[in-house]
């Protein structure tokens, strides 16, 4: 599976980190330029050489962050990844992808999790898997595999919007981010609106026909 | 000339192309070189799509449905010069529509591009060779659209208007001087130079014989690698899948 390649990112959200180096000992650093070696060589086992192996770190913890979001190893890897192999940093598309992927998350009041909604609105777990597996809400996981429910989607019944449902099952995908991007990226219709705008906006028709037309093409 | 469109794209008089004796310096013959195609999954087949697809499907700028009046069958096959140019004539109607300067406030999916997993996965890539002595009308080419006149300028490749490009489109079709056009997409600029191929006889069957390989797009790796950097979008890893008991 492909996974980042690169993006441009902006100031590292990093502070500090806690490294245990090959003789056990624990340390931490907290220079910028530390940071990022430290990343690297523990990205090293994934993708790329590291540039000294003098400290490999076996193991790496998150010790604090600016950003809430970043808050799982995987967000270190993926971020030291893509800080790695990024020239620039002065473009509208340079956002680190964890901070995309979290405002995803958090966009239009965030979202609840599967105890959470299954307390709300009073069905199964089973139930809701079901819902998962058959393209008809909007999920997206966390780093452990919980699942979340954007509240978005939602009516004041907690019933998933019908204009919602009909873009879901155009889409077809487990592809979470897919989904979240299709609803909240300002790409249809006059700048600066999104599908999900639309809906919210009794223009659903209008959002369905323009996804419709987009996984129409061959 | 004709009045402008609520849109700003004018619409095309009843003026034949090979009236307008000007517009022969923007016909530019192709020569033989690679350009390429980026097309999608078919879930009922579980194969892609074919690469060589005139469409008449209506569902981008240039493409139009069929009718008598036509010289030939209808049909448009866009592709890009570059894999880059393929890659964002594919995606950029993904992409936020304003990517000038970052708002205050906006949040990153509000101005960032970026390519899903599935994106690499259920979109495909073919690299087609393009024959020689194809004549394509030059819409990058300065001069080109004015000479057009009618009032075409830079807005038949920029406006979402896409009812009004298929009637340009439609116009250009039907001169039998050209067989397509060279245009550029509209947020890749002079890196996104396309082809309009119009369905003539004998094209297709010469595009799929010498097409190349077909591969999922993520299996191009040195070309998306060279894309991101050069159409600055990033690629999103993969969240994990649900966890049992979820």
């Amino acid at each position: 599976m492909p996974t980042l390649l690169q993006s441009k990112a902006p100031a590292i959200s990093l502070v500090s980190l806690t490294i245990r180096d090959k003789s056990g000992r624990t340390r931490v650093v907290k220079t910028q330029s530390e940071i990022a070696a430290a990343i690297r060589i523990f990205n090293g086992r994934i993708m790329s050489r590291p540039e000294t192996s003098r400290a490999r770190p076996k193991s790496l913890s998150v010790r604090k962050w600016r950003s809430p979001g970043a808050t799982t190893l995987l967000d270190v890897a993926n971020f030291g990844r893509h800080r790695a192999s990024n020239p620039a940093s002065d473009s509208p598309a340079a956002v680190s992808t964890v901070e995309y992927v979290q405002s995803l998350k958090e966009a239009e009041g965030g979202a609840w999790s599967t105890a959470e909604f299954v307390e709300r609105a009073k069905i199964s777990r089973q139930a809701l898997q079901e819902r998962r597996d058959t393209f008809a809400i909007v999920y997206w996981t966390d780093a452990k595999g919980h699942c979340h429910y954007p509240k978005w989607q939602f009516d004041s019944d907690l019933q998933v919007l019908s204009h919602v449902r009909m873009i879901l099952a155009l889409l077809h995908t487990h592809d979470t981010l897919r989904v979240l991007t299709t609803f909240l990226v300002p790409s249809i219709g006059e700048p600066g609106t999104s599908a999900l705008k639309l809906i919210h906006a009794g223009r659903g028709e209008e959002a369905v026909a323009a996804i419709r037309s987009r996984e129409d093409e061959r | 000339m004709s009045a402008k469109t609520s849109s700003g794209c004018p619409a095309p008089l009843d003026v034949e192309f090979s009236v307008v004796k000007e517009l022969a310096q923007y016909v530019v013959p192709t020569k033989a070189g690679h350009a390429w195609r980026i097309h999608s999954h078919n879930d009922e087949t579980g194969l892609p799509f074919d690469p060589v697809f005139f469409s008449e499907q209506e569902g981008s700028r240039w493409d139009f449905k069929s009718d008598s009046r036509l010289p030939y069958s209808a049909g448009v096959l866009c592709i890009g010069k570059s894999f880059e140019a393929a890659v964002v004539e594919t995606f950029s109607k993904n992409w936020p529509s304003v990517l000038t300067a970052k708002p205050a406030g906006a949040k990153p999916y509000e101005i960032a591009r970026v390519l899903t997993p599935d994106d690499l996965t259920r979109k495909y890539a073919t690299r087609l060779d393009v024959p020689a002595g194809l004549r394509l009308f030059d819409l990058t080419a300065t001069g080109a659209m004015s000479s057009v006149g009618h009032g075409l300028d830079a807005w038949v490749t920029a406006t979402k208007a896409y009812d009004l490009t298929r009637t340009w489109s439609r116009w250009f079709f039907q001169c039998r001087d050209i067989d397509g056009l060279i245009y550029s997409s509209r947020p890749g600029g002079a890196q996104a130079i396309n082809y309009v191929l119009f369905s003539r006889p004998g094209l297709k069957e010469s595009l799929e014989a010498n097409a190349g390989p077909t591969r999922r797009l993520g299996k191009w790796s040195r070309q998306i690698r060279r894309a991101s950097k050069v159409l600055n979008f990033a690629i999103l890893a993969p969240l994990p899948p649900p966890r049992r008991g979820e």
